[in-house]
């Protein structure tokens, strides 16, 4: 399977195939994380799509310096700020416990655990940059440098929000727990 | 569900529907210039076989050359300032090929200008010329034991002698037929070869004053050159019919 | 989208090709009639800034052409009268080779060049050498290399030349289908070619141009002016002489001749609808009577 640099170069040169590849990798990812920013899946499916199609219009342009994944992800984080500058976020903690129980199918409902809903509903309430560099770090295994590139920060900075971030997270739960 | 509790399963419509808008998009995108090498590549591939032979020709004849005449600095010369307009025969035919092959307006009306392709094909022909050239001088050079830099004098003088004739004649004489290129090509290598020969100059000219010819002949080439492909930028079919 | 040809005028020496032409084109199809040595092609060289004009200018959207040099190159496509191609091209290779130098990137190449290929009716052919190819083919392969680019301005000199009848239907039926949200410029001495494709018909004379008008309304210059009438045998010699004759039928007895003419030419004469090619003949026919 070709690479990403390759499947660009591809692209570049006309191979729709190419563009198909990139997508049906990617696309997994940058859904779970549009999912994960915003709380709503409808949403999330509408911004990746607005991502992937910012990536071709940019892709004749783009220059390999760095990951392809971090400049994906780029894309993908101005995607969701945008939208939360755009819109007042409509969802709480109690929406995305609503559509928990809404009694879809497990392929509906974007989480099924308890703990799950309580670290959704906690994450929400840290400032976006935090809860952008979490997500990037804990569900998406990114490094501190990358998150940097991503948010465009150094990564002193990065490391900083990651680890104010889970702090916060940290409080909140023991006050959830009672403890 | 992941490991985090979560069940995200991309929906196979949704990724079926951002494929189709984007290679829509492909489809529309005007394309960029084509990148230098691309189209270098490209010249480079359709180069006419017969300049391949001419270099190759001259290199045989060289090698026999050397091998059978008596080592000297002067048999040297000769040997070079023999090979060159052979090197160098179809160098300006090759140049205005699409004139010659009546292509010149299908490839003057694409986004890369026709003086774009004409510098690609510059660059090719010119640098397989005088890196055949440097070639043959270097083996003549190392067979002999001949100084490399007493030696390529003879072999870029003629060079510039001939390229020079040849774009003259081509603009004087309007040549477009590929037939009128070649016979051209072919009496201005002999009038290179043989007015020389016959009045005994080169026999009688400095090492000093051919590095001054070399000097005069490249500054006079370069100008053509410059002229020619600022003539390719402006309007109308090359020099065919500029006023 | 509009191209303006504003008095465009090319002279050699003493002799003028093209003489004040001034013209606006907007999306559709023009015919530009003409015969032999009209102008046609010196006008469409000048169009693509292949010859520099001796006077006037050609304007894309206001924007002389010779300013906008790449960016409307990129949307030309043209079809020259005559053109050659490398030895040992193949139909593959020529469309390749020009597909890159319209900047198209391989797999697009690719694409394009395999989609006209097919349209023009060569994609089995494509492996050939172009010196193996009929004049036809030929020219089916040059208005395929005109279509790389997608054009939006479309400049097609004598399209129609050497294609058998079925081929020039064809030819027809891909030039109507597109011609939306496109110039299309197409200059022809064959009228039959674009009497039912063309939107606008201009006729070039001497390197003027001397009519222009839409396709439905073109012959009003010519209405009450075409007749048919029956004529004896003995007397068509004579008759072929003192008028424009676009057409003529024998019968058993006589010879059913179509006449144009400004006044009645004879008692039995019955005005007719005239066509395009009585306008074409009586333009070109009326400049060698006077």
């Amino acid at each position: 399977m070709p690479d990403d640099s390759k499947l660009i170069r591809l692209i570049k040169q006309g191979d729709k195939q190419a563009f198909d590849t990139l997508v049906r990798r990617h696309y997994p990812n940058i859904l779970a994380f549009c999912c994960r920013r915003i709380g709503n899946r409808a949403t999330a499916e509408d911004l990746t799509q607005d991502v992937f199609l910012k990536l071709v219009a940019a892709i004749y342009k783009y220059r390999a310096v760095g990951k392809f994944s971090n400049f994906l992800f780029t894309i993908a984080a101005n995607t969701c700020n945008d939208f939360f500058r755009k819109k007042t976020p409509a969802l709480s903690g109690d929406d995305i416990e609503e559509q928990a129980d809404s009694g879809g199918s497990p392929e509906d409902t974007l989480i099924g655990g308890e703990q799950a809903k309580q670290l959704y509903s906690q994450l929400r309430a840290l400032p976006d940059m935090q809860r952008e560099a979490l997500i990037l770090h804990y569900f998406h295994g990114l490094k501190a440098k990358d998150i940097a590139e991503i948010q465009g920060v150094v990564p002193a900075t990065a490391k900083s929000r990651i680890k104010q971030g889970l702090d916060k997270l940290r409080k909140a739960y023991k006050e959830d727990m009672g403890l | 569900m992941n490991k985090f509790g979560e069940s995200i399963v991309p929906d196979e419509n949704r990724i079926e529907q951002i494929i189709t808008e984007g290679q829509r998009y492909m489809d529309s995108h005007v394309p960029q210039r084509t990148p230098r090498l691309v189209l270098l590549v490209q010249q480079l591939r359709y180069i006419s076989p017969l300049l391949w032979v001419t270099q190759l020709l001259a290199l045989v004849l060289l090698v026999i050359n050397v091998s059978t005449r008596a080592v000297g600095v002067a048999a040297a010369r000769e040997i070079l300032f023999a090979a060159a307009p052979l090197i160098s025969l179809f160098a300006v035919p090759e140049l205005f090929k699409d004139i010659c092959r009546d292509m010149s307006e299908l490839e003057n009306v694409c986004k890369n200008s026709g003086s774009r392709i004409l510098t690609m094909r510059l660059i090719i022909v010119g640098g397989i010329n005088i890196s055949v050239l440097t070639l043959l001088t270097a083996v003549v050079s190392g067979s002999w034991g001949v100084s490399f830099a007493a030696l390529i004098l003879y072999a870029l003088v003629p060079f510039n002698c001939l390229c020079i004739l040849n774009l003259l004649a081509f603009r004087l004489f309007r040549i477009r037929s590929r037939s009128g290129a070649a016979a051209l090509s072919v009496l201005s290598a002999a009038a290179v070869l043989y007015l020389p020969a016959q009045t005994g100059v080169l026999a009688k000219i400095s090492e000093r004053l051919w590095g001054g010819i070399f000097i005069a002949t490249l500054l006079i080439l370069i100008w053509q050159v410059l002229r020619i492909l600022r003539a390719a930028k402006s309007q109308g079919v090359l020099l065919w019919n500029s006023k | 989208m509009e191209l303006e040809i504003n008095r465009l005028t090319k002279s050699y020496g003493h002799k003028t090709a093209v003489d004040s032409f001034s013209a606006a084109f907007t999306d559709g199809i023009y015919a530009l009639l003409g015969a032999n040595g009209s102008g046609k092609t010196t006008l469409m060289r000048m169009v693509c800034g292949l010859l520099k004009p001796t006077a006037g200018e050609v304007l894309l959207d206001g924007t002389p052409i010779s300013e906008a040099g790449e960016s409307y190159r990129e949307l030309l496509g043209y079809l020259p009268q005559n053109f050659g191609y490398y030895p040992n091209f193949t139909g593959w290779d020529f469309m390749m080779y020009l597909a890159a130098l319209k900047g198209l990137p391989k797999f697009s190449a690719e694409e394009r060049c395999a989609e006209l290929l097919d349209l023009v009716g060569l994609h089995g052919e494509r492996q050939r050498k172009l010196k193996t190819y009929s004049g036809g083919m030929l020219q089916r392969i040059g208005v395929a290399q005109s279509l790389i680019n997608n054009p939006k301005i479309l400049i097609l000199d004598e399209p129609t030349a050497g294609l058998d009848p079925k081929e020039r239907a064809k030819f027809r039926n891909i030039i109507s289908g597109l011609s939306s949200g496109r110039i299309v410029i197409l200059s022809t001495h064959i009228v039959s070619d674009v009497e039912y494709i063309a939107d606008t018909v201009m006729i070039m004379k001497n390197g003027q141009l001397a009519l222009q008008n839409s396709s439905a309304h073109i012959c009003d210059a010519i209405d009450g002016c075409v007749w048919r009438c029956a004529v004896p045998d003995e007397r068509v010699a004579e008759v072929s002489t003192r008028y424009v004759v676009s057409n003529l039928r024998h019968t058993e007895s006589e010879v059913e001749m179509r006449i144009i003419s400004a006044a009645k030419p004879f008692g039995n004469a019955v005005a007719v609808t005239p066509n395009l090619e009585d306008l074409y003949l009586y333009f070109f026919r009326e400049a060698q009577a006077k």
